[in-house]
């Protein structure tokens, strides 16, 4: 008690005692205190009047201009207003400084949960979409379609490689009936084929195998899922490789992107993610993309597909490592829906031009007499007129139809113009499995009304004359043939008793491919070949004569025309080429030594009239051989039988080039690939 | 809380206290405009928060606290801002620049002189005390205990009663008297 009245408190005690922050044992001491000290409760209350003071002055409203303290509660009641306005209308009220943290914490979580359902939809979505679009492409499998898909194959690691292509597939599921054919944009060959006539016969072709069409049965290498691709390694020969084995394993089914894209999807470690893009001309496309990684591999596969239809547009696979990358595109261009009915059976079978060419050389005889040729048109009567130009461009088409089947080699099929309506091709074929390729292959043209096919055996044209002419003129123009093979074959070569002697001499030179030592069989195996050779060699001569003859002299075809021609005759220039090396080399060793004769240096000539000039000088050596190896009449002056042997050597050699000027000629005069792609 | 009652809260809040509410304000951010709309927007909160139900025992302090803290997120954007866009000129200015800033009241104004006698934490203080908080609600705010709180607080009385003309003998005998309050424990 004592000390309480001795001490006098601090400003900070007597604060804090009129604030009331004292604990209450202290409050009680300082109240004791306070009672006995006057100056303590003079300073005190000082100090509330000082507090006092600085309230009274910090609270005055003077400070402000009343106008502007009235303006200011203005401002405070609108904001009101407007928050009440707000709260009505159930719109939270922007607030535009603290509250903004609960604005962002109240749209961070609205976020949160919109993004966690647009997820979860997102999600659903892409299927759903995916799933639509299998539907769209449901018909592929269910009705008679024709599709054509667009193929591009590209390495772009480490090398920088292309290749365009065409996928044309047939489909008839009710029948198992099915064809497929990828054309080669650039060579205009086939690259693969599959073909199912029946239900029991399945072909397969693939530019690669030797034999050509081949059986094809269930095949051996396990690829059914586009993941598969690069299995055999990510370049493009074997990502092609891989793909070929995908499409045989399909099971004789159209290709179905969306499918096919959901089957890679479905794997385990697939991220799928959706795009809308804009597509040519403003159109909605939806783009799903599907990415799956296996270490240094990634594989993705866009799928694309048409906004409103869910029709898949594109299918684009793209193998990736480090250092190697390949892709492979399917762009769909056209599916329709065929009806049954006009699927003709000669789309799904296979087209014997794929096999290696048969030494098939048939001088072509003209067309028997007979009566008019039953027309095999599928289309309506056409009556319609064509210019010059629009005849000569559709009868190149014909002819290439046919040079793609090997029906220019010599068998004697003829396309001619019937006046200005339309084309007709005409002529013989030796059975009836080429009849019916040649037919499928015009069915096209035919079915468009333009062009009339009459392509018989020969069989089916005998048996027509036979049943309007006498019975022996037939058979004695059969026995005029017969009598003519037989005077070829019963003279005796005058080079026989030559080569034997070589061959006696040479006991070495022919044992590899000879199958007898005997120098006369050696001999005789000799003559025929050479004269087999020969003919293959004077029946690509005969078809570049007749294509020098039929268009040598248009200077104004369409290129796309100019093309199709130039194609055909540098086919065949290789063609003869690869004959006359072949009768080189069986001639070089038993011919001696000749004088080079000059080269053709004139060089003013035209195409046609190189290879009208090529092709005299080849009918002039088959002539020259069938004297010496077949024994025929000689035609020409006598010479020793060395001389004409040596002659030959060297005209095959001095032939080999003149087919390489004419094929310089040809490409010069010519519109390359890149001139039609610009053209068109 | 109905939006008659929010209302009239917010005007009897506003009511002799506006003022002090604004010029706590001002100190902070240096710039009446600024001032002003920290207070609207924080007397707009205030009553958005009653209008949601809230019961806020203290709508002074409240909005006071509110006013602080939008005053450091202002003043730490504009430090950034700045300290993005300060030229050499400014540099060069610097002294003017800093004075200017320095005082930012009107030269007229008696109250702002004195005020200009206290330390910023004194002022706070004395703003903060004036929306009824208690030692330990202003410590908190302040990052300072509630004997800081009531040292500052004495000292900030002691300065302004000195500067008014009280008796300075007095005052600074009582200065000179050792503070240790656990002695009169």
């Amino acid at each position: 008690m004592f000390l309480s009245i001795q001490k006098h408190c601090s400003d900070e005690r007597l604060l804090a005692y009129v604030d009331g922050e004292l604990p209450g044992r202290t409050a009680d001491k300082t109240a004791r205190h306070l009672a006995v000290c006057w100056q303590c409760r003079a300073r005190l209350d000082e100090m509330e009047h000082q507090a006092y003071a600085v309230a009274r002055a910090l609270s005055d409203d003077s400070f402000l201009h009343p106008l502007h303290m009235a303006e200011i509660k203005e401002r405070l009641t609108a904001a009101q207003r407007e928050y009440e306005r707000k709260l009505a209308s159930k719109i939270p009220v922007r607030l535009r400084v603290s509250a903004g943290w609960w604005a962002a914490a109240a749209a961070c979580a609205c976020m949160g949960l919109v993004a966690a359902v647009v997820f979860w939809r997102g999600q659903t979505q892409k299927h759903e979409i995916l799933a639509k679009s299998e539907q769209a492409e449901q018909v592929l499998i269910t009705q008679p379609v024709h599709q054509t898909l667009h193929v591009e194959l590209s390495e772009t690691r480490p090398r920088s490689l292309k290749r365009n292509g065409k996928i044309e597939i047939w489909s008839e599921p009710k029948q198992n009936h099915f064809a497929l054919r990828w054309w080669d944009a650039q060579a205009g060959s086939l690259r693969q084929a599959l073909w199912r006539p029946q239900d029991d016969r399945q072909y397969a072709y693939r530019y690669t195998s030797a034999p050509g069409v081949i059986p094809h049965y269930a095949s051996l290498s396990k690829v059914v899922s586009l993941a598969d691709l690069s299995q055999q390694g990510v370049e493009i020969e074997a990502f092609e490789r891989q793909f070929m084995n995908w499409l045989e394993n399909r099971q004789w089914k159209p290709i179905t992107l969306a499918q096919d894209f959901a089957g890679f999807v479905s794997q385990d470690g697939v991220e799928l993610n959706l795009e809308r893009i804009s597509g040519a001309e403003g159109a909605r496309v939806l783009r799903l993309t599907a990415r799956r990684r296996a270490g240094t591999l990634t594989r993705e596969i866009v799928l694309e597909m048409d906004g409103t239809s869910y029709r898949p547009l594109l299918l684009r696979m793209a193998f990736e490592t480090p250092d190697r990358a390949v892709e492979l595109s399917l762009i769909s261009e056209r599916v329709e829906t065929v009806p049954a009915a006009v699927l003709r059976a000669s789309v799904f079978t296979p087209e014997v031009g794929l096999t290696a060419p048969p030494a098939r050389v048939v001088k072509a005889p003209p067309l028997p007499p007979g009566p008019t040729p039953s027309l095999v048109t599928a289309g309506a009567a056409f009556t319609a007129a064509f210019t010059e130009a629009e005849l000569s461009e559709k009868q190149i088409q014909v002819e290439y139809a046919l040079h793609r089947f090997g029906a220019c080699l010599g068998e004697p099929v003829q396309v001619t113009r019937q006046g200005v309506s339309g084309i007709a091709v005409t002529g013989l074929v030796a059975d009836t499995e080429l009849r019916d390729v040649l037919r499928a292959a015009l069915s096209n043209y035919s079915s468009a009304g333009w062009l009339t096919v009459d392509i018989r055996t020969v069989d089916e044209a005998l048996s027509s004359v036979l049943a309007q002419q006498p019975r022996e003129s037939a058979d004695g123009s059969a026995g005029k043939e017969a009598v003519t093979a037989n005077t070829m074959m019963a003279s005796k070569p005058p080079v026989e008793d030559f080569l034997v002697e070589y061959f006696r001499e040479h006991p070495e030179t022919q044992a590899a491919s000879a199958s007898s030592a005997d120098p006369s069989k050696q001999a005789a195996q000799f003559a025929g070949r050479a004269v087999s050779l020969s003919q293959a060699a004077l029946a690509e001569a005969w078809a570049l004569r007749r294509l020098a003859q039929s268009y040598g002299g248009f200077s104004d075809l369409p290129v796309r025309s100019q093309w199709f021609l130039k194609a055909m005759i540098i086919d065949h220039l290789r063609a003869l080429r690869e004959q006359l090396d072949r009768q080189f080399e069986l001639l070089a060793p038993v011919a001696p030594p000749a004088q080079a004769q000059d080269s053709d240096d004139d060089s003013n000539r035209h195409w046609e009239d190189r290879v009208l000039r090529l092709f005299r000088a080849i009918e002039n050596l088959h002539d020259a051989t069938l004297e010496l190896f077949a024994g025929t009449p000689p035609k020409t002056g006598a010479a020793s039988l060395s001389q004409t042997l040596a002659q030959s050597a060297s005209t095959l050699k001095r032939l080999r080039s003149a087919t390489q000027v004419v094929e310089a000629v040809v490409q010069d005069r010519f519109p390359g690939r890149q001139d039609v792609a610009v053209h068109e | 809380m109905n939006e008659e009652e929010a209302r009239a809260l917010i005007g009897s809040v506003c009511d002799g206290w506006y003022t002090a509410i604004l010029r706590y304000a001002w100190r902070l951010c240096g710039s009446m405009e600024m001032a002003e709309d920290l207070v609207q927007d924080a007397l707009l909160q205030l009553y958005a928060e009653l209008r949601s139900g809230h019961f806020i025992e203290n709508p002074r302090a409240w909005a006071v606290v509110v006013v602080r803290r939008q005053a450091a997120k202002q003043s730490a954007a504009r430090r950034q801002q700045v300290r993005h866009t300060v030229s050499l000129d400014a540099l060069e200015n610097f002294a003017a620049l800093t004075t200017a800033a320095e005082s930012p009241y009107p030269e007229g104004d008696a109250l702002s002189e004195l005020l200009r006698l206290l330390t910023k934490r004194e002022e706070e203080v004395i703003y903060l005390r004036m929306a009824a908080m208690k030692y330990r609600e202003i410590g908190e705010q302040l990052g300072i205990s509630a004997s800081a709180v009531n040292t500052l607080l004495a000292r900030a009385l002691r300065k302004l009663r000195a500067a008014s003309g009280a008796d300075r003998n007095e005052n600074s005998k009582h200065e000179n008297v050792p503070i240790h309050p656990k002695t009169l424990q």
